[in-house]
């Protein structure tokens, strides 16, 4: 068959099925997940299709665990074997879901060469990300459909070569440049690349070359190329990852490999040609946020009515899903009936039935997040930018002390931004607020939708948030960025509205330098605490702002 | 009646071969310091804080794999010294005859969602259903006792975990009140932490209980790029022929871990130089007095390692950034990193 005809997500099947280590497995989009999966299984049959599991297991379920009810039926301990030790070929969906628990099992089996893991994404839901520390395991991404290409017998074959298929050191060296030049993040691409380059070439039954090269750079880096992780900012090149210098040819990629083999230029003319033109635009709206989210969600513990915390007592549970057993209580609870069940039952054992169960209740710290709101415009806030950002600065040391989390929105000229997402990182907090810059109109109505939608994020995810507006209350912006000022005003006055009708904890700060009106009508719409700043310090604001987020974290 | 019961559960994978420790390019601090950690074990644990994809998990885990084994007594879930019968377990100790085996240096993973009960132990849950007998499971700070205790994301533990941690890590002992049970078993071992800052901080109590901390960073330059590129594919394509190639290595790094072991006792410390190491934790205004037996402590493993009879100014000078990088008393939003502030200060009070 002709193999020039093959796409990318066909060959990703092929490398996939193929195993090894690096080649850990691929992100999918939810479109084609089915197509993959139906790809996949022919090539790896007879048994190796992957096995579907829903996001929202527990690690009891990936790592195995006792099975409770069979062990009491049988009076012996029965174990269950959990899905890395029975299917270690696993496809995920929504796998931005997974809890940390998960993340880092299926983490550690995919460094041991032991998983093969398919996340399933919804490529619409700005919200969904996947745990970092997965991501950056999976060396492909597939948003095409795959074909029914190869069968369990070419990969067999496959196999066999890939021991013979050694790769040219050039090429090594080349790949690292490649990946240095377009500010790849970590050596550990790379050899993703190298893996995938080799079995490129057993699949195509040749010798590593150029082709194989250029490929694999383009199915395994090009992708990251366009992610650039924010930690590079910190380093000596703060800038986006530049592309290759020179003006880009994308189409050639494929042609100008043959024309001056061996030079890493043939590999960053294959990333290229799999980059967006608009690469450096991509890249900066990345840092700002898609980046940042990334990282912040793929960390971020949180679940509701959780299993962990501190114990403080325990009830009656009709069934054990997720819960811990209270075993003392449980015993306790069984005893009296002993010598009556075991004369029924005929046992010379305990006998404990489901009645007797007794889950622990759990007490959960319940964690404040800041949202600060804060007016950037030109209007007031200009002067009092520098002691808001002092103010902000006290507070985030405090939450910083009693590990609470806090969230930037910043709004001037047009629109709000969300300048940092919910995170506990005072590192990632004192670059945003250093970077701020002020002037610009006062797009008060859409700082507060902003900052509203982050709230209502922060409470779906279990959290208590505390929304802190630091502004003169002098709306002239409209949602849509124009300037009207009547309208401005309505829709601010609709935007604070909402916080009230959600009952959020909210504190609206005047930092103009004569205490404003207009301030103090939008704390009585948010039903918010006024502070006027013009008589007080930097401390002097930290302090209700820190007591209340002390009641809300109780 | 309460006897530890130990059983392992059923692994059905076969492991790889560790990727051999000398075989790791760049790193040269975290892999320093993990040897001091081995040389001096009341250093107290080491921190390891950078970007993601920079090979600390790849270090630890090949360190471990690099350790001399030791002896423990057989059978013991908390593998006793059998030499040291003072610090054993309470079964150890009563034991008439030890029989004793020589095992691996325990390495153990604590993962992040662990349950309080996985980390302490727990009652025996199948023992206690099906038979009704009260017997103690050991958890994983059993399982890491005179080893090493390795956390990865640190920086993500749960607070009540971390707590326990914290006893534990003072104490050396696990003290198990609970479920109607009271078990105290030795837990001595080396915390190892590692975790990217950008993802959130640790706490102040947990930063000064470790001994050293290093920060971790990619490589900048092409060459060490490709260096790594081509040693790990070597080792993927055939790993046996690899680590025959580091045997070498590894034996020297392993006996040379063990002579400094020896050697450490007779290392002195003199007087000036404790007095340097004073006068600078002073002028840095490290809490607490950690810091200052910290140096010293490094110091001295670094001299035992590197085969010299005294500890002088240029290994406090080198251990210097390790022990007090993490100690400063540090306005949490101070741009001025902790290393510029060490380094100022060895130049004005030790003048090198």
């Amino acid at each position: 068959m002709n193999q020039e005809e093959i796409n990318d997500a066909t060959w990703i099947v092929g490398l996939l099925a193929l195993g090894g280590p690096e080649l850990g497995g691929a992100l999918v989009t939810t479109e084609v997940a089915d197509d993959f999966n139906v790809a996949f299984g022919k090539a790896a049959e007879p048994n190796g299709a992957l096995r579907i599991v829903s996001s929202t297991m527990s690690a009891d379920a990936l790592a195995g665990s006792i099975d409770l009810a069979a062990t009491l039926a049988l009076g012996k301990p029965i174990h269950t074997e959990g899905l890395l030790t029975t299917h270690p070929r696993l496809m995920v969906r929504r796998a931005e879901k997974l809890d940390v628990a998960c993340s880092s099992l299926l983490a550690k089996a995919l460094d041991q060469n032991q998983l093969l893991l398919i996340a399933v994404m919804d490529p619409y839901d700005p919200d969904a990300f996947l745990a970092e520390k997965l991501e950056a395991r999976l060396p492909f991404v597939v948003d095409e459909p795959a074909e029914l290409r190869w069968t369990s017998s070419d990969i067999k074959c496959a196999k066999n070569r890939i021991e013979r298929t050694p790769i040219d050191p050039k090429w090594v060296g080349d790949l690292c440049s490649a990946a240095v030049a377009i500010g790849i993040s970590s050596p550990r691409f790379v050899l993703q690349a190298v893996a995938a380059a080799r079995a490129l070439a057993a699949l195509k039954e040749q010798d590593v070359d150029e082709s194989c090269v250029a490929m694999a750079a383009r199915l395994v880096l090009a992708h990251r190329a366009k992610n650039v992780p924010p930690e590079e900012q910190q380093d000596d090149q703060q800038q986006p990852p530049a592309p290759p210098p020179q003006s880009p040819d994308s189409g050639e990629a494929e042609n100008n490999a043959e024309q001056n083999p061996g030079d890493a230029e043939v590999i960053l003319e294959a990333i290229k040609a799999a980059l967006p033109s608009n690469l450096l635009n991509l890249a900066a709206d990345g840092l700002g946020k898609r980046g940042a989210g990334r990282n912040v969600k793929g960390s971020s513990p949180r679940k509701s009515g959780g299993q962990r915390g501190r114990r403080i007592g325990h009830k009656r549970a009709s069934s054990l899903a997720g819960q811990r057993l209270d075993i003392l209580a449980t015993l306790r609870n069984a005893a009296p009936w002993q010598p009556l069940r075991r004369k029924f039952a005929g046992a010379d054992r305990m006998v404990v039935t489901r009645d007797d169960f007794r889950v622990s209740r759990i007490k959960q710290r319940n964690e404040a997040t800041a949202i600060f709101a804060v007016d950037a415009s030109g209007s007031t806030a200009f002067q009092r930018l520098a002691e808001a950002k002092g103010a902000v600065e006290t507070i985030l040391a405090e939450c910083y002390v009693r590990r609470d989390r806090v969230a930037l929105v910043a709004f001037r000229g047009k629109k709000a931004e969300l300048l940092l997402p919910p995170t506990r990182s005072l590192e990632r907090a004192k670059r945003a607020l250093a970077g701020l810059p002020g002037g610009g109109g006062t797009p008060l109505a859409s700082g507060l939708d902003e900052a509203f939608i982050i709230a209502m994020q922060v409470r779906r995810a279990g959290g208590n948030p505390i929304v802190i507006v630091l502004t003169d209350g002098k709306a002239n912006i409209t949602r849509a960025g124009l300037g009207n000022k009547v309208t401005a005003l309505e829709e601010t006055q609709f935007a604070a509205k909402l916080f009230a009708a959600e009952g959020f904890d909210s504190l609206v700060i005047d930092v103009s330098s004569e205490p404003q009106k207009s301030a103090r009508a939008l704390a009585i719409n948010m039903q918010a605490t006024y502070l006027p700043m013009p008589r007080a310090s930097a401390s002097d604001i930290a302090r209700p702002v820190s007591i209340a987020l002390k009641s809300a974290s109780v | 009646m309460t006897k530890p019961n130990n059983k392992e559960p059923a692994k059905g994978a076969v492991k790889r071969p560790v990727f051999p420790f000398s075989a790791i390019e760049g790193q040269q601090e975290l892999k320093t310091c993990l040897i001091l950690t081995a040389v001096d074990p009341l250093i107290g644990g080491l921190l390891a804080m950078g970007d993601r994809g920079t090979g600390k998990s790849t270090t630890v885990r090949a360190f471990a794999a690099l350790l001399p084994p030791i002896k423990a007594v057989k059978g013991c879930p908390y593998h006793c010294d059998p030499a040291l019968p003072e610090s054993a377990c309470d079964q150890c100790r009563i034991a008439n005859k030890l029989i004793a085996e020589t095992i691996q240096v325990p390495v153990v993973d604590l993962p992040l969602g662990a349950t309080e009960d996985r980390v302490a132990g727990a009652l025996d849950l199948e023992r206690a259903l099906s038979r009704g007998e009260k017997v103690f499971e050991p958890g994983l700070l059993a399982k890491a006792n005179r080893g090493y205790l390795y956390i990865d994301e640190v920086n993500l533990l749960e607070d009540h975990l971390v707590d326990l941690l914290l006893d534990v890590a003072a104490s050396g002992e696990n003290l198990f009140e609970r479920e109607g049970l009271s078990v105290r078993h030795p837990a001595r071992f080396v915390l190892i932490g590692s975790g990217n800052p950008e993802e959130g901080e640790l706490r102040p109590q947990l930063l000064d209980r470790f001994g050293l901390s290093v920060e971790v960073k990619t490589p900048q330059d092409v060459a060490s790029w490709v260096e790594i590129v081509k040693r790990r594919d070597a080792y993927e394509r055939d790993s046996a022929h690899f680590l025959e190639q580091w045997q070498d290595e590894e034996q020297k790094l392993r006996a040379r871990i063990e002579a400094g072991r020896k050697k450490l006792k007779d290392v002195v410390v003199p007087d000036a130089v404790q007095e340097a190491a004073a006068t600078l934790c002073i002028a840095l205004k490290t809490d607490g007095l950690r810091g200052q037996l910290t140096i010293i402590r490094a110091a001295r493993a670094l001299a035992a390692f590197e085969k010299q009879k005294a500890v002088t100014l240029s290994h406090i000078k080198r251990m210097a950034l390790p022990s007090l990088r993490h100690r400063l008393r540090r306005n949490p939003l101070e741009e001025a990193g902790s290393a510029a502030r060490i380094e100022r200060a060895i130049v004005d009070v030790l003048g090198l």
